[in-house]
Parts: structure tokens; sequence; C-alpha cells
């Protein structure tokens, strides 16, 4: 059987975005508490390309939103997790909190 | 006073995004856009604006038209490679300029051109232009079979007349055979005939199954 895999760096940022803006969590709105909080300026297509492959993956389902006039009258793309995706994020924070269990960065070098 | 245009984002910047996006996140995609290019014009940021705006497109157009409008990406592709390697060739044989000449270029394409202009229609080639470039593999069949005959009246008119051309040109040699002079020059031109119908053949042959594959796919 093929092991789990844990999730990427971008990914969980993602996820924890998508947690923090609740049921405001579209496009834009990711893109702009990202930049803000940890200064990721990324291009929406990024963004976009990996929001469809957690989708595709069943960690997060999305429906449209209505229509706005400043966006032109275009509709918004809401993301939600699903509870798959909030294992997959509990499993990479354990994870990476054993790893870091009893290690001090001075042990690796670092002044 | 403002100026309403101001508000609407760089139309080829969002023309080309809405080409390269997958079909389901050209609303949203371009929405999200156009919302945080509104917040940055309000902010009377303009220029930084349209700046943010075309990166932004032009950043996330490349990365999705490789897998959206893979098919064009390489047609173009390899037309450039085709240029490339004729130019490079060009180059280490003598010089690009000696594989230029007008009176050749006149004799090929205009009249090939005119020739699908007539055995076809002004629409016809408007539309097998407009689906070689579009990728697209939805339209009805009979569009496919009509642009695929553009290509083929185009290409093939261009190598009969390079042919053509170049016979006359063996004719008017075969006259002034004691003239070597007027005999180098002559001959290089019929020839040069020649490459470029053989060049417009090829060319239109590459579009001509691409539109298949379309067709079939």
């Amino acid at each position: 059987m093929e092991k789990e895999k844990f999730l990427g760096e971008f990914e969980q940022f993602l996820l924890l975005s998508i947690l923090k803006l609740g049921d405001n969590a579209y496009g834009s709105a990711i893109r702009q508490l990202l930049a803000v909080t940890i200064n990721r300026d990324v291009t929406i297509g990024a963004l976009y390309t990996t929001l469809e492959r957690l989708e595709k993956k069943g960690l997060l389902d999305s429906k449209m939103g209505e229509v706005t006039p400043e966006r032109g009258g275009r509709a918004k793309k809401y993301f939600r997790i699903t509870a798959k995706g909030q294992h997959a994020l509990r499993r990479s924070k354990q994870a990476l909190t054993s790893m870091w269990e009893n290690v001090a960065l001075s042990q690796l070098g670092c002044k | 006073m403002k100026n309403p245009n101001y508000s609407q984002p760089p139309k080829i910047a969002s023309q080309f995004l809405s080409w390269a996006l997958p079909e389901a996140l050209i609303e949203p995609v371009l929405g999200d856009l156009s919302e945080e290019y509104l917040q940055r014009i309000s902010n009377n940021q303009l220029i930084g604006a349209n700046y943010w705006y075309w990166r932004q497109a032009v950043k996330s157009g490349i990365q999705f038209m490789f897998k959206t409008q893979r098919g064009f990406v390489m047609f173009i592709f390899s037309v450039f490679l085709f240029l490339g390697f004729t130019l490079m060739a060009m180059v280490l044989a003598s010089s690009p300029s000696l594989y230029m000449d007008m009176q050749s270029i006149l004799i090929v394409f205009p009249p090939a051109i005119a020739f699908t202009y007539a055995s076809t229609s002004t629409k016809d080639v408007k539309r097998a232009f407009a689906i070689l470039f579009s990728n697209d593999s939805s339209q009805d069949g009979q569009l496919y079979i009509s642009s695929k005959r553009v290509f083929s009246v185009l290409g093939n008119s261009g190598i009969i007349l390079g042919i053509f051309m170049t016979l006359i040109g063996w004719v008017a040699m075969g006259e002034h055979l004691d003239d070597m002079t007027y005999f180098g020059s002559a001959f290089a031109v019929s020839i040069l005939t020649l490459i470029y119908g053989i060049a417009l053949k090829m060319l239109c042959y590459v579009a001509e199954q691409k539109i298949q594959t379309l067709s079939e796919s």
C-alpha cells in the first residue's frame, strides 16, 4: 500500500489561509492574506493551479458565488476544506512538530 | 474627475489570459484580478495597478497556456524552429540576403493567396486561421474540412506556382546559354521561386495536419 504523503509548504499555506478566511475564502482574498501575513506575492495562476490540485485530491471543495460589479460582473469561486483536507493538514503539522522536538538550531551549526 | 475608463483592466492582458485559462477558471480568475485592480486604482496607483495586472496576466497566462493551448504553442514553436534553422543554413552557406528576392516572392505569395480566396471564400480563410490559432476541437466537422481545404489550396498553389515559374525561368535561360552572366542570375531567381513554393507548402501541410488532429480529437 502506498504511503500517504505529507502536504507541501505552499499547500499548507493555502489550506491555512482558507481556514482563516472561513466563508470568505476566494482567490483574491487568499492571495492578499498570503501577501500580508507571510509576505508572499503569488501570481493568481500559481494560486489556482494549487487550489485545483488540492480540489482534485479531495482536500478542498468549491462553489461559485455571487456576481459583483467591482469584479466586472464575474462570480467568485469560494473554497472550503473537506474533512480529508483537515486530516491532511493535522497530519502534516504533527509530523513537523515531531521533527522539531528536542531540536535546537545551534546543534545544526547555526549561530 | 476620474476617467471611467481607468477602472477597466488592460483589455489585451485580459484577452490573453482568457485565451490561456481553462474554461472553468476564466470567470473566477478574471474576477479576482479585476477586483484587486480596482482596489489598487482606488488607492491612486494607476501605473502600479496596470503594471501589476499585466504581470499577473502574463505570468499566469504563460503558466496555463502550455496546458490549455499546447497544440497551438507547439505549432508556433515548430514554425519558429523551422525559420531559425533555415536562417542558420543560409548564414552558414553564404549570406541570408542571397536568398531574398522580391521578384520571386511576388511571383509565389500574392498569386497563391489570390487563388485561395478565389477557390474558397473570405469567410473560409478567416475561419481557417481562427481555428488554427484557437485550438478549438468542438466545432462542426464541416468547418474542419473547409479549413483544411484553405490550407491545401494555399500550399498546393504555392508549390505549383514555384514549379511553373521555375520552368519559365529555365526556358529564358535556355535562350541565353552562351551568356553566363545572365544564366547565373536567372538560375538563382528561378530556384528561389521553387524554394519559396516548397516552404509555403510545408507550412500549409503542418497547418492542415493540425486541423485534421483537432477534427479527430
